[in-house]
């Protein structure tokens, strides 16, 4: 018997018992539907961080201190290096931007904001591609004057001051328990984000914030925005690394770190694999049991067509016949039911990316793992009972009623 | 043609087994029209199951064509059942939720002949006996005899030697029984070997040979010359 024959039998044999093929199937649905969701979320939900994490810049590398080192206050990463960066590599390197962050609140006439306060240089809007909508960006004199003036996002500028304009009116920062008053010279544009990677930003001078938090020329790192001609970034870091040491006297001793847009999309997408990974071996488990009802179902087919087995038997079916003909309708069972799990998926896919304000398609990839799946869960769990029919006596099975 | 050796049935083992068939000896030539009477437990149905490659014995040969029987895999006996023999029972035995035609295709299924072909000859086979405008029918839809009809028109279909059929009136009326007792006799004198396995001797009159059996053993041999 071909295979297409037995799939006519057991497509008539489904049919036949529609309320129960569909409650079987239906643990199938809810299994595959879950996984293929959860996979092509987590495909899309990677792109969307990769695409976010390009744009903070791929030409990009960050050098920090590495924090199992002890670190002298000669040692530490200085607005020096920064300066020596810039000269010394000036054919290589676009930018080097100091990074010195601080956590405060602002606080406009009338309304009060968390914010992270952010040191600036003349090229800092450049490296961090940022637009300006009001106002200008910090400019040498801003720099070389210590002055207080600040340049803040566009969502700021709405908590803030509404739709009124924000440039030129006077806030009072608060961070490291000091309050000092500053001026706004500027609005940028917030970039979109993913949810959550948001944040209220205002820069300022890098000198101003040096002074007004006593950092003595200490900065946190460095970020080094490399010219688009450099053929191996990661190479070239190593060189500016090496030449920090140096200039520190610390050479080979480690104490410095480097990390790119690279790296951090790898360790966002292992995390986010892991989490993908865990979540579906979960929806996993509601497979199993959709197989489980696959192979109860069977049974009980079995146990019911025991004279049709018979009748088989008899009129020349072999064992392989009536396993072929079991089998296939268990596997066509499961892959129905992949196929509708498959459609679900692909619907709910479509309303969690929406949810998720990211355009999610359902995956090839989770198609394909919906596909492999029903048929091995068919062929695993239709197995003992096609074994179970076809090893039927003839005999036996045509007397039974 | 069927030749039996010594045929020896035996179920169970030690004290509880039970002797169906002890030594039948017996040779059924080809186009004969052969009935085999015995009250219930008498061995006839063990013979019959032999017969149709349904069952081994426990001693004994069973030569069917030429070839011996008892040395064959459950596979091979599956083959010789599909080839050789065609089967009509008490009870019909169709699938009910197939239609008469896809009923009498099955065999031909387990036989590999392809699917228009398959069509053709069971429509040929219903058209012998009589169902041409029932083709499309199912069980449930028709009558006794009909069921019956179909249930041979399948037996027929793969051109079998040897037509076997268990008490195939015995769930009939006597109108039914006799349609289908003139199809077996229309079906033997186109030289089919036809075997009736019944407890009713006026079934039983109609063949030109009956054996009676009781207690596992022949006991009369009886060819009639009508």
């Amino acid at each position: 018997m071909s295979i297409i024959e037995a799939f006519f039998i057991s497509i008539q044999a489904i049919w036949s018992n529609k309320l129960r093929s569909i409650l079987t199937m239906l643990g199938l649905i809810i299994g595959i539907s879950s996984v293929v969701t959860i996979v092509s979320l987590g495909n899309a939900t990677q792109t969307a961080i990769e695409e976010e994490l390009s744009s903070l810049g791929i030409n990009s590398i960050y050098i920090y201190h590495d924090r199992q080192e002890t670190i002298k206050p000669s040692e530490s990463l200085s607005i020096d290096d920064m300066k020596y960066v810039e000269k010394t590599f000036e054919d290589t390197v676009l930018y080097v931007t100091p990074n010195i962050e601080e956590y405060g609140t602002i606080l406009s006439d009338i309304e009060e904001t968390g914010l992270m306060l952010s040191a600036s240089t003349l090229n800092t809007d450049e490296a961090e591609d940022l637009t300006l909508v009001e106002g200008r960006f910090l400019n040498e004199f801003d720099i070389s004057g210590y002055k207080r003036h600040i340049v803040i996002d566009s969502d700021l500028a709405e908590i803030l001051y509404g739709s009124t304009t924000a440039v030129g009116n006077k806030v009072l920062v608060t961070a490291r328990k000091a309050t000092s008053a500053y001026q706004i010279v500027g609005v940028y544009e917030n970039k979109e984000t993913l949810e959550g990677f948001s944040e209220s930003r205002a820069y300022m001078p890098y000198t101003t914030m040096d002074m007004m938090f006593k950092l003595q020329g200490q900065i946190g790192g460095l970020k080094v925005t490399f010219d688009p001609s450099v053929e191996d970034i990661n190479v070239e870091i190593q060189y500016i690394v090496t030449a920090i040491e140096r200039y520190n006297r610390n050479i080979g001793e480690g104490k410095y770190v480097t990390f790119s847009a690279e790296d951090f999309i790898e360790s966002v997408n292992e995390t986010l694999g892991m989490l993908t990974l865990f979540v579906s071996a979960i929806a996993g488990i509601s497979l199993v049991v959709g197989g489980i009802g696959v192979m109860n179902i069977m049974l009980v087919s079995v146990t019911e067509r025991t004279k049709e087995i018979g009748i088989r038997k008899a009129l020349g079916a072999q064992y392989t016949d009536i396993m072929l003909q079991f089998l296939i309708e268990a596997i066509t069972i499961s892959i129905i039911g992949g196929m509708i799990g498959s459609i679900f998926g692909g619907i709910f896919t479509h309303f969690g990316g929406k949810l998720m304000k990211m355009n999610a398609v359902m995956s090839m990839n989770s198609l394909l793992l919906a596909v492999v799946f029903s048929v091995s869960i068919g062929l695993f769990f239709g197995i003992y009972p096609a074994n179970k029919a076809a090893k039927l006596d003839p005999i036996e099975a045509l007397r039974h009623e | 043609m069927l030749v039996v050796k010594n045929l020896t049935k035996v179920y169970g083992t030690g004290d509880i087994s039970v002797r169906a068939l002890s030594g039948i000896d017996l040779t059924i030539n080809e186009g004969e029209y052969v009935s085999i009477i015995g009250p219930s437990g008498s061995g006839k149905s063990t013979l019959m199951n032999i017969l149709g490659c349904l069952d081994q014995a426990t001693e004994g040969e069973y030569i069917l064509d030429n070839h011996s029987t008892q040395t064959l895999s459950s596979r091979e006996l599956a083959v010789v059942r599909n080839k050789k023999i065609g089967f009509v029972f008490q009870s019909y035995h169709l699938l009910p939720k197939l239609t008469a035609l896809r009923n009498v295709e099955l065999s031909m299924i387990y036989a590999g002949v392809p699917r228009e072909e398959r069509k053709r000859r069971a429509i040929e086979a219903l058209t012998k006996v009589g169902l041409a405008d029932r083709v499309g029918h199912r069980p449930t839809e028709l009558s006794g005899g009909q069921k019956q009809r179909v249930a041979i028109a399948r037996a027929l279909v793969n051109n079998p030697s040897i037509i076997l059929a268990d008490e195939p009136t015995g769930n009939l009326d006597t109108e039914s029984t006799h349609e289908i007792l003139k199809l077996f006799n229309q079906l033997n004198a186109e030289g089919k070997t036809i075997i009736i396995v019944t407890h009713e001797h006026d079934v039983a009159e109609v063949t030109n040979r009956r054996l009676t059996f009781r207690d596992g053993l022949m006991v009369s041999d009886q060819v009639v010359i009508k």
